[in-house]
């Protein structure tokens, strides 16, 4: 799964972070038609068609709550390099480049969890390209735009088994994609002195390591 | 080693409850000796954060900033010049040795029932030193002396507790003539070369505060008073990003905790922290110490 | 990169249906106006980029519908607004005395904190004037905000309005208030008359690494 931009959106709508990543295979690309503002403005309409997706909810499957399982699997190495696992499982002080900032071991975590995003939008199928969105507790939106288009509904087998199901495959894959995204968060951004709450990131380091994981997934 | 000193928050939120449950506080209770603590990582760098931000507000220049921030490492600087050489004293030969190198740190931590286990290598063998946390009642008090365990953990509790009246049983007074200083044959005494010194920096300190001993130690081949401590990745400012004017400031810090240290072993110095990164440490940093004239001086004259 | 702006600020629009939101912002992102009336659905977006002390700010406002249909999801845009501009129309006796609910939604969905500004609109049309500056001035000094009163038609205040509450919001997170002014004083110096590469490793090993 290629991802072609990452988005962060802050609480209040405000679009914090945003990356093209025109890797290989993305010759569309080239140039980009939209400026800044107009990106602004998606993000912000986005905020708002979450806001409006979570209330619109339909009163049975709110009922039936209980019954959907919102555990994310756990997907072992994603976006890490293998040569990270070995520096760290070895314990010696050697280069940084596979280093996980605060957090101990050779992955950002090794259990499944529970997705936070309940109500609101979690994935957009386009023929163009398919969203991903990943909301945490606080109200923060990760979201990831793959180029990778997902089989139309019609398409899909009719079997009932989840796993099977390429749509809720790639769900796992990007939500755990962008938890480690937020686990970069986390470290290199909320840890910063310099960084004003809300505002836009521009640390070359949470560049820097969101880089390095996309070229690790791709 | 590193990963050692992390924890995870399942194990932090463990250490917050048995802190709880104390109700002296363990600061002025807690034992001189070398037990190894483990600290959150995140914890310690949202703090160092916090520093950060508090000190740059409130400066107005950044010379300010880089003093205030300086000095509060000082502080720390100068009690850690006693407390290591307190420590060092402890087994004369190889206690410096087995903690200068990380590895042969093999103190293993038993956080169970409140109780550390401390090992420590002597010139002669190994001597366990059992150290238990004075927070607990007087009847488990008494029930571990009873308990089958060497003289000297009770030897050292003993020391424990003598500058705190109230929690003395009688049963303690007993053993008073056993104390802590049984084990220290003689204090080590204070380094008086800068060579010996900043390798008791670059060892002693560096495996203090980071568990690891530093990167390396550099002599200057320009000017005769430079030298320099480097560390390939700093723990405290690896979140810090480097494309802010200030974030090479942040490390004054650890400046400040050198400073300290070697002013108040009577080398009178300055230290300024420097990036050179390579392909490999892109965060290397040096540490450079500039020592007055006049250390230079009583150094020409020793020898 | 990305990085082409230092801070983003979110202001919200909000007042009865008609005092001329939209107007005001089309006047102060595009200096244009528009004489048609258009019923804004849901919210709107408009950008302005301004800079205020070297740095560039980027003033993303959100033209909320005044309509009461739309009020269950204007609510949600309060959250994290840093300025709430509430307008009324100075034609208008209701949308002035709306004002008052407006600030009861302000106290219910904003962060304390959130500054705010009164402004009474249309101005340009004195002959139609219900709503006296005296009496607005007089109620926005009860209420501790600022007031203005602007016209979008020719544009009288509309650039203070929006400015004057950007350069507030600026000032009340000045973090970085010092940084620019001597980072230049240092560094540069003490750095030209050192050399870190010449040196001898006192240290046995050849690494420091074990």
């Amino acid at each position: 799964m290629a991802i072609q931009s990452l988005l962060i959106v802050n609480k209040s709508g405000g679009l914090i972070y945003h990356r093209n990543f025109t890797g290989t295979g993305s010759h569309e690309q080239q140039k980009q038609p939209l400026n800044s503002n107009d990106y602004l403005i998606l993000a912000s309409t986005l905020h708002g068609v979450f806001a409006i997706a979570s209330q619109l909810t339909p009163k049975a499957l709110q009922l039936s709550q209980t019954q959907i399982d919102y555990t994310i699997p756990y997907i072992p190495n994603l976006g890490t390099s293998s040569g990270a696992a070995n520096a760290t499982s070895s314990g010696g002080r050697g280069s940084n480049i596979g280093k996980l900032g605060s957090f101990k071991g050779d992955d950002f975590f090794k259990d499944s969890f529970t997705s936070w995003n309940k109500s609101g939008l979690r994935q957009l199928c386009t023929d163009q390209f398919t969203m991903f969105i990943y909301q945490t507790m606080s109200g923060l939106k990760f979201i990831a735009i793959s180029s990778t288009v997902m089989p139309q509904r019609q398409d899909l087998n009719p079997d009932r088994n989840k796993n099977i199901n390429p749509n809720n495959l790639a769900i796992q894959v990007a939500d755990n994609f962008l938890r480690k995204v937020y686990c970069l968060y986390s470290d290199y951004v909320m840890k910063d002195p310099f960084y004003s709450m809300e505002m836009p990131i521009k640390s070359d380091l949470f560049e820097k390591k969101v880089n390095a994981m996309i070229d690790n997934i791709s | 080693m590193t990963q050692k000193t992390l924890i995870t928050p399942a194990e932090n939120s463990t250490t917050i409850t048995q802190m709880d449950t104390s109700r002296s506080s363990r600061l002025y209770t807690e034992s001189l000796m070398f037990k190894k603590d483990n600290v959150s990582l995140s914890a310690m760098t949202f703090l160092y954060q916090e520093m950060i931000s508090y000190l740059h507000q409130s400066s107005t220049t950044m010379a300010e900033f880089e003093k205030k921030l300086s000095n509060y490492g000082e502080s720390i600087g100068l009690r850690l010049l006693e407390l290591l050489n307190f420590r060092a004293s402890l087994s004369p030969k190889s206690f410096i040795d087995s903690s200068s190198s990380a590895t042969t740190t093999t103190a293993t931590t038993t956080t169970t029932s409140n109780i550390t286990t401390t090992s420590a290598t002597t010139g002669t063998g190994t001597a366990k030193i059992i150290s238990e946390n004075r927070t607990r009642s007087k009847s488990t008090t008494s029930k571990l002396a009873n308990d089958t365990r060497t003289s000297s953990n009770s030897a050292l509790r003993d020391h424990n507790t003598h500058h705190h009246h109230h929690h003395h049983t009688l049963e303690r007074e007993k053993n008073l003539d056993v104390s802590l200083c049984k084990y220290i044959t003689k204090m080590r005494r204070r380094d008086l070369k800068i060579l010996d010194i900043l390798q008791f920096i670059h060892g002693t300190l560096w495996s203090y505060l980071f568990n690891h001993v530093s990167d390396d130690l550099v002599k200057s081949s320009e000017r005769a008073n430079e030298y320099m401590i480097i560390d390939n990745s700093p723990v405290l400012t690896q979140f810090i990003p480097n494309n802010n004017n200030a974030s090479l400031s942040c490390n004054y810090f650890v400046c400040g905790i050198i400073k300290g240290f070697l002013l108040s072993a009577g080398f009178p110095c300055s230290v300024n922290p420097h990036t050179m990164s390579t392909d490999e440490f892109d965060e290397r940093l040096v540490y450079l110490i500039q020592f007055d004239q006049e250390v230079l001086e009583r150094e020409a004259l020793r020898a | 990169m990305n990085s082409e702006y230092d801070y983003l600020f979110k202001l919200l629009l909000i007042g009865n249906s008609g005092v001329g939101k939209s107007c005001l912002l089309l006047r102060f992102s595009d200096d244009t106006y528009t004489n048609d009336y258009i019923s804004t659905i849901g919210v709107d977006f408009k950008i302005k980029t301004v800079e205020l002390d070297g740095k560039t700010v980027k003033l993303q406002i959100w033209d909320t519908a005044g309509q009461e249909r739309f009020r269950t999801i204007t609510s949600s845009y309060y959250r994290g607004s840093h300025g709430i501009i509430i307008v009324y129309d100075v034609t208008d006796q209701d949308s002035f005395d709306g004002v008052k609910m407006w600030l009861q939604e302000i106290d219910r969905y904003a962060t304390s904190t959130v500054l705010k500004l009164l402004v009474g609109n249309k101005c340009d049309l004195e002959d139609k004037r219900v709503v006296e500056y005296d009496v607005a001035k007089e109620f926005a000094d009860s209420n501790k905000m600022p007031f203005l009163e602007t016209s979008a038609l020719n544009s009288t205040n509309v650039e203070e309005a929006f400015l004057t509450m950007a350069r507030q919001i600026k000032e009340s997170m000045n973090q970085q208030k010092m940084e620019d002014s001597n980072a230049a004083s240092k560094g540069g110096d003490k750095n030209s008359n050192v050399n870190l590469t010449g040196g001898q490793s006192l240290t046995n090993s050849s690494s420091g690494c074990c």
